[in-house]
């Protein structure tokens, strides 16, 4: 196959525990009829209680089965990878069958099929209508009034609650905040409702609490703020500023409403963020040549699994679209080109910890808001300081930031307390690890 | 605290915020808020402009000084591919057996674990395991361990059985599990020294610790050891005193063995091919000083148990010198006895105790010829054919599953499980040879409590086999299943079984290439 797989990343793909494990079962060769490989695809059909039928695109690792599980991917499509990856001898070169073809010929037209959902507001609701021009302007002006007004009760909140002193949230059931959140999603505002409840888990967390508490009603009171600045902020932020309160870009629109930027990017990994209705998945690419960093963002509800799935640790030449923002961040992959490969590469990246501070504050300098960034460094240790029990990844001027809690036994083997290349996703006050590039090899943590 | 963080704390109404400031660049900012806006409105907007402000403002910490990198390797590493196979051994995929043919390999090779493995192969637990290990850890493995109070053993540890260069430092202020590991690689070197070491610190020792640090005088036990072992025997742990016995009543000659055999010369006697047994209606204090149990076990009579426990300790070869005859004779004449049972778990006992092969196939003969199979006796069963020559238990489990037939209710899957690994090829071929039989025999019959042996020996041949009977197994087809009209059910789970048992045989020959690539 042209792609170095690892069984690890084969059975990452797996939606659970169950998938993984039938997939494990249907890895043998006698599994398989007429299977089949090619630079662009891999193919096989596995007698189920019908003759399924398995195909794989390896430029996205697509893969499509002709079962009716609702699994994705299905037990099928794991079984024929593992078969690929554990014995590629089992699958010989071939030419592509008449249904393997069709299927590559329709997946590179132009065509593109509604997507599943992308914003969390999205997930869950049912499909929009056409819209006409007319109808159109007169719903976002409706729109618009609605946002209005919902912002000025919120403000109105805030406020009582600074009267009051923020000492009294600490009693507050959940519904305290769930209270001034469901209003503003009826105000069409559903991101800077999903905002207000995220801070219903600040109080008692941490014994700095109250700090970080005022420091998020302060962020929500900035953007109301912004909000009625309107036309007199920048262009850029404005979107920025819409889409934090609950203005959504279809993912068809994003290529043109945004940038596109087509070079070398590298998937350097991924953090998943469980919430009690919602799971966000973060996967982070780097352009080697443009030096941007694209945020892919999924979500999904409760136990269904996230729709599209990454390679990781490699890279591919491809077109990535980013939302319209004054720092874009938030992106999509439009259309990959080339093959994926393993990165074998140092990483691009900068040796001094303040130069990627200072990044960070330029970054912050244009959207404020921002509350994740990647951070890839060369040249740095991990540290693991045993008394206190402390992780931190240091730069060989001495200077350090602090990692995510956790333990990073495999960090600490792979640098053996040597420099390497480090990627990570940056809070502001912790880095989480995503991958490291160790003897030639990128390793995800 | 912030001003701000305990105004907003205390509220608005108690505190006046008009005249906090951040004395900072921020403040140029806020400044004309508390005119536009309520003081409300001011202390958020203020606040997070400061916070955003504290978060561009981040600076990095500094660490000065890190501990040394780990020395440069001696070993080269093993292929990419033969990571991602040992991968699977550590992550449980394989059975811990597995695992260790597969480290024993590396250091065949002289090859070490890739880095990213190091956290998961010191994180295994068992003894034997961990000795594979710290073969194969390299430098790296060997730095890595120091960070993690869970991999203190690898210090002690040592990959070619010599002592660590601090071991008296680590002696005096290492770990128990660190002690025992020292000693009991020392006991390896010399046992008089161990000895001499144990003596002057057992006083001082708490029992956990002398009972542990006693249980490695395993390791070249001799009769030099007898004096501090007997002055064990009256320990004020029981614990300790257990171990003290299970290791004297390992050396015939001494003191203890005597006492026992004095006591077991009086209860038996042999004329004319008949055993006669006179026991003792009551037991004194020095009986349970050498390690004799009053109370039985459940199922068994007071006086019956005594009797074992006695005939367990003596070696076998005395009754066969004092009562002029041979082993055949005397258990023939055991099994005629009332206290058959008796004498022979005794004796059964004492040939694993003493390794005696030829007694242990004359038992095993005479366990082979009851038509009942002897559910309790398994477990001891097993244990003499590790006494038996790895030829004379191979032979006798190849009788078995060769003459078996599907009446017979024989559990011989103990047995086979006791078996020396890796089998010889001779083994291997007839274990695969009959398996093909009986699976083509079975699946034409519908009685299904009998394939249940057969398939409990595939996980058992899946990690025994020797590499020479590989090939046999993974050709391709080489286990069709007959058609038949019996239970779908039935032929699914042998074809899953197999497959399983294809596919760990696969698995350890691609480590086999792999690793020696």
């Amino acid at each position: 196959m042209g792609i170095q797989l690892s069984t690890d990343q084969v059975m990452a793909l797996a939606p659970d525990s169950s998938s993984a494990n039938a997939g494990k079962k249907l890895a043998g060769a006698r599994h398989w009829q007429h299977p089949g490989q090619s630079a662009e695809a891999l193919w096989g059909e596995c007698q189920g209680s019908a003759l399924y039928q398995v195909r794989v695109d390896l430029s996205s690792t697509t893969i499509q089965c002709s079962c009716p599980s609702r699994k994705f991917p299905c037990k099928h499509g794991i079984g024929l990878l593992l078969l690929a990856v554990n014995t590629p001898s089992a699958i010989p070169t071939a030419e592509h069958p008449e249904w393997v073809a069709t299927w590559l010929a329709k997946r590179s037209a132009a065509s593109k099929k509604r997507e599943k959902p992308t914003t969390p507001e999205d997930a869950g609701a049912p499909q929009a209508p056409a819209r006409t021009d007319a109808a159109q302007s007169k719903r976002a002006g409706k729109r618009l009034t609605r946002v209005s007004q919902g912002l000025d009760r919120l403000d109105l909140w805030l406020n009582d609650l600074l009267r009051s002193g923020l000492a009294s949230v600490e009693t507050q059931p959940a519904s305290f905040w769930e209270n001034q959140a469901a209003p503003l999603d009826d105000a069409q505002a559903p991101a800077i409702a999903n905002r207000l409840r995220a801070l219903a888990t600040i109080p008692n967390a941490s014994p700095d609490w109250p700090e970080r508490l005022l420091a998020q009603v302060g962020r929500l009171a900035l953007l109301t703020h912004a909000f009625r600045q309107g036309e007199k902020l920048d262009t850029a932020l404005q979107e920025d500023v819409r889409q934090m309160i609950g203005w959504s870009i279809p993912e068809e629109e994003v290529a043109t409403r945004g940038t596109v930027v087509t070079d070398d990017w590298l998937f350097l990994g991924q953090r998943v963020e469980h919430g009690t209705r919602l799971h966000t998945q973060y996967t982070w690419l780097l352009g080697i040549h443009s030096g941007r960093n694209a945020m892919l963002l999924q979500f999904a509800v409760a136990s269904t699994p996230f729709s599209k799935v990454y390679l990781l640790g490699t890279r591919q030449h491809a077109d990535v679209a980013f939302w319209p923002g004054a720092y874009p961040q938030r992106a999509r992959i439009e259309v990959r080109r080339g093959e994926i490969a393993p990165i074998t590469e140092r990483l691009p990246g900068t040796e001094s910890m303040d130069t990627f501070l200072a990044s960070i504050a330029a970054a912050l300098a244009r959207q404020p808001w921002l509350e994740r960034n990647l951070c890839v460094l060369q040249n740095v240790t991990p540290v693991y300081d045993i008394q206190q029990q402390r992780w931190s990844i240091r730069d060989q001027s001495g200077a350090a930031l602090p990692l995510a809690k956790g333990k990073y036994w495999r960090l600490l083997a792979l640098s053996g307390g040597r420099p390497i290349d480090f990627a990570g996703e940056w809070d502001g006050e912790a880095l989480f690890p995503l991958g490291v590039l160790a003897d030639g090899a990128y390793h995800l943590l | 605290m912030d001003a701000f963080v305990t105004a907003a704390l205390l509220g608005t109404a108690q505190v006046d915020t008009t005249h906090i400031e951040t004395g900072t660049a921020v403040d140029t900012l806020t400044a004309k808020l508390s005119e536009a806006q309520e003081k409300e409105r001011a202390l958020l907007l203020t606040a997070g402009v400061w916070a955003i402000y504290k978060q561009a403002g981040k600076v990095a910490e500094q660490i000065p000084t890190i501990p040394e990198p780990a020395p440069s390797e001696t070993l080269p590493p093993c292929s990419a591919v033969a990571a991602t196979l040992l991968a699977r051994c550590m992550n449980g995929e394989y059975s811990e057996e597995i695992l260790n043919e597969a480290l024993a390999l590396l250091r065949d090779a002289g090859k070490r674990l890739p880095p990213e493995l190091l956290p998961d192969a010191l994180n295994k637990h068992s003894s034997e395991t961990r000795r594979a290990v710290a073969a194969v850890i390299g430098e790296r493995g060997r730095w890595l361990s120091q960070f993690n109070l869970q991999w203190s053993w690898v210090r002690a540890t040592t990959a070619d059985n010599a002592l660590p260069s601090d071991a008296e430092t680590l002696w005096e202020e290492g770990t128990l599990v660190q002690r025992r590991e020292l000693l009991h690689t020392l006991r390896a070197i010399d046992p008089t020294q161990a000895r001499a070491w144990l003596t002057t610190v057992w006083k001082q020792e708490k029992a956990e610790a002398r009972a542990s640090l006693l249980e490695t005088f395993e390791v070249g036990l001799s009769s030099e050891d007898e004096a501090f072992l007997e002055t064990a025997l009256d320990d004020r742990s029981s614990n300790v005193r257990a171990i003290a016995v299970a290791l004297l009543v390992r050396l015939p000659a001494s003191a203890l063995v005597q006492r026992m055999q004095a006591r077991a010369d009086a209860m038996l006697t042999y004329t004319d091919g008949k055993l006669a047994v006179k026991l003792p209606t009551t037991l004194d204090k020095a009986w349970e000083r050498d390690g004799i149990a009053i109370k039985p076990p459940s199922g068994k009579g007071e006086r019956a148990w005594w009797l074992t426990q006695v005939m367990a300790v003596v070696p076998p070869a005395h009754w066969e010198e004092r009562f002029s005859c041979s082993p055949d004779d005397l258990v023939k004449a055991a099994t005629s006895h009332k206290w058959s049972d008796a004498i022979l778990e005794g004796w059964t006992r004492a040939a694993i105790l003493h390794k005696h092969p030829r007694w242990a196939t004359s038992i095993d003969d005479w366990l082979h010829q009851q038509k009942h199979d002897k559910g309790s006796w398994r477990e001891l069963r097993g244990k003499l054919f590790a006494c038996m020559s790895p030829k004379a238990a191979e032979n006798r489990v190849k009788y078995i599953i060769t003459h078996l037939t599907l009446s017979e209710n024989v559990d011989w899957e103990d047995m086979l499980a006791a078996l020396p690994r890796p089998w010889s090829e001779e083994l291997g071929k007839v274990y695969l040879t009959t398996l093909q039989l009986h699976i083509n025999l079975l699946l034409r019959h519908t009685k299904s409590s009998d394939y249940q042996p057969w398939m409990t020996s595939l996980t058992i041949a899946a990690t025994a086999l020797p590499r020479t009977c590989f090939d046999a197994v993974v050709e391709p087809g080489a286990w069709t299943l007959p058609e038949t009209e019996m239970n779908r059910w039935e032929k699914d789970y042998w074809a899953q079984e197999l497959q399983k048992f294809t596919e760990t045989i696969q698995f350890r020959q691609r480590l086999m290439e792999e690793i020696s690539r």
